[in-house]
């Protein structure tokens, strides 16, 4: 396979699971690119035993551990609730509202633990089935599920809280 | 206590070895199947955040490595040839090149010499069969050569293509990388000096056994050393097989010649003939029964210079002039008719390797004018001049 097809496959993917985990764009962005190069130098170990976004997820979620038990480990535990600051007013409705949303899930996923937020990432965001996410995560399916299980529940009760706080239910079903 | 457990493996992200089983149901969820429950089925709906910035930026560091990968290659290339020529810094005045391109040559000096050593001091003899190319391993050209141009090649690539690292992008070109890249060239270098004592010990040891085709250089007491004419190589070489044999007996290091010997123009020794006692000594301690005929041909030269006068064709009397120490054979024209390693002959007179005109020169007793040749003569051999005479002689003519 040829990086440029893997790149344009894997871009969002790789992209919003950092930017999720981070919470951080710049940050994000930054992880993307070493993300992007080590697909680059090992292409070729590649076998297409999985799906190519598997693999450069897995990826994504190594380099991004890497750089979180060197530099901020705290991005790994499970962190206090911290709003957004508001972007201003002057972006149009829809965009704004799905800004808000974003943020708002962010937040919810910022008070999970790394595992937790991972397991939630890969399933419901990269819709991944349950044997991708043991894959990248190195567990059985059915610890995975137990995982976002617990996940869900605890997402949930975060997010209630929030929404009881603003008033506006968010929560979907699948 | 196992419940407790499971959970805490659960949560801290550590899995037991039953959990790890295919169908295994983690406890709390015995009761219910995880894909049928309401609670398990809702799915987080989180927005997709797309990139909306270039892909260029995204792919910087890809790029960057294309760049400097380029940039570590032609710098190891130039390195390459930079460890070639590293030798050639003894010639040049200007001191910022020259220190540059002295590097790689010093760097394996330091490592040969400083650090792992070479028979280099056993170049006791003084006199060498070439004078480049043993300077690190005397008895083999061979590991020599592996030395000081192989390895010096190889350390200037490492050199200049690290040089190349260090100036890359540190994002792109970590120290862990370069570690790797660094350790693939010292892996190849360390592979090289094995090579090189590799050689040379196989070297030492055929030199140990006397094995190859040799070629001696007998010594005056002087210090200067002959190579003798192709009949003088003959006679060594038959009287020294003919009678050659190991032998054990306690050395007293007394009376014994230097004798040089090379093996087919890449492996050189140095050893010991006792011409008493006719045995012949190596450097690592081996003695050998040698013939009296050798050890006659070794003392007679060494104590009156003579060589056998049957073997060098010459006319008795004649006495060849002596190589000098600074003066190799051939290259000055001034000992030209000497013999070069018993290269030519015709009718058994010498000629010189090269063809030159140099009669008069050179067998001095032989009693050539200087300027004797006939215009037609100028770029004949000194043996055709020689055998001209002769003719000559023979009819009658003036000499």
């Amino acid at each position: 396979m040829k990086f440029a097809a893997a790149y344009e496959e894997c871009r969002d993917a790789v992209y919003g699971y950092l930017v999720y985990m981070t919470r951080d764009t710049c940050l994000a962005e930054d992880l993307s690119q070493e993300v992007f190069l080590r697909m680059f130098l090992h292409l070729d170990r590649f076998r297409g035993e999985a799906n190519v976004r598997t693999w450069a997820l897995r990826i994504a979620r190594n380099v991004f551990l890497s750089y979180a038990k060197k530099k901020r480990p705290l991005l790994l535990e499970e962190q206090g609730w911290e709003p957004e600051p508001d972007p201003g007013s002057n972006q149009p409705e829809e965009e704004a509202l799905r800004r808000e949303q974003a943020d708002q899930v962010r937040q919810c996923l910022m008070c999970l633990g790394e595992q937790e937020r991972t397991v939630l990432l890969l399933r419901d965001f990269e819709e991944l089935s349950y044997e991708e996410v043991g894959r990248i995560m190195n567990l059985s399916v059915e610890v995975v599920k137990s995982r976002i299980y617990r996940a869900r529940k605890k997402f949930k009760g975060i997010y209630t809280m929030y929404v009881s706080e603003n008033g506006k239910p968010k929560v979907g079903k699948g | 206590m196992k419940e407790r457990q499971e959970r805490e493996g659960i949560s801290m992200g550590n899995t037991t070895a039953e959990e790890g089983k295919e169908g295994y149901v983690p406890q709390g969820l015995e009761s219910h199947n995880a894909e049928q429950t309401p609670d398990c089925q809702e799915e987080i709906l989180i927005p997709k955040i797309p990139y909306q910035g270039e892909d260029r930026k995204l792919k910087e560091r890809v790029s960057k490595f294309k760049e400097g990968s380029l940039r570590i290659a032609i710098f190891t290339v130039l390195g390459l040839f930079m460890g070639y020529y590293s030798h050639t810094y003894v010639t040049d005045h200007f001191l910022p090149t020259k220190a540059i391109l002295a590097v790689p040559y010093k760097l394996m000096e330091a490592v040969y010499v400083s650090v792992l050593g070479t028979d280099a001091p056993a170049r006791y003899a003084g006199r060498t069969l070439h004078i480049w190319l043993t300077e690190f391993f005397p008895h083999s050209i061979l590991a020599t050569f592996v030395a000081e141009v192989v390895t010096t090649i190889l350390m200037g690539g490492a050199i200049y293509g690290s040089l190349a690292y260090f100036t890359g992008d540190k994002r792109v070109f970590t120290l862990g990388r370069y570690l790797k890249f660094a350790g693939c060239w010292c892996a190849l270098i360390l592979l090289c000096i094995g090579a090189a004592y590799g050689i040379n010990a196989k070297a030492v040891a055929d030199n140990e056994h006397l094995r190859g085709e040799p070629v001696f250089w007998l010594r005056q007491k002087d210090g200067s050393s002959l190579g003798g004419n192709r009949a003088v190589q003959d006679a060594l070489k038959e009287s020294l097989h003919r009678e050659l044999e190991p032998v054990t007996l306690q050395r007293t290091g007394e009376e014994e010649i230097p004798l040089e010997i090379s093996f087919g123009e890449m492996r050189y020794g140095l050893y010991w003939v006792n011409c008493k006692d006719c045995y012949l000594a190596t450097e690592g301690g081996r003695t050998y029964r040698v013939s009296r005929e050798f050890a006659r041909i070794v003392w007679d030269f060494y104590e009156k210079g003579e060589l056998p006068a049957e073997a060098d064709g010459q006319e008795e009397g004649e006495m060849w002039v002596p190589v000098s120490e600074t003066d190799p054979p051939g290259e000055s024209g001034k000992t030209s008719g000497r013999m070069w390693q018993g290269r030519e002959e015709l009718d058994g007179y010498p000629v010189c390797g090269k063809g030159r005109y140099v009669a008069g020169l050179m067998c001095v007793s032989a009693g050539v004018p200087e300027g004797d040749a006939a215009p037609g003569n100028k770029r004949r051999s000194c043996g055709n001049i020689l055998q001209n005479r002769d003719r000559q002689a023979k009819m009658g003519g003036v000499v």
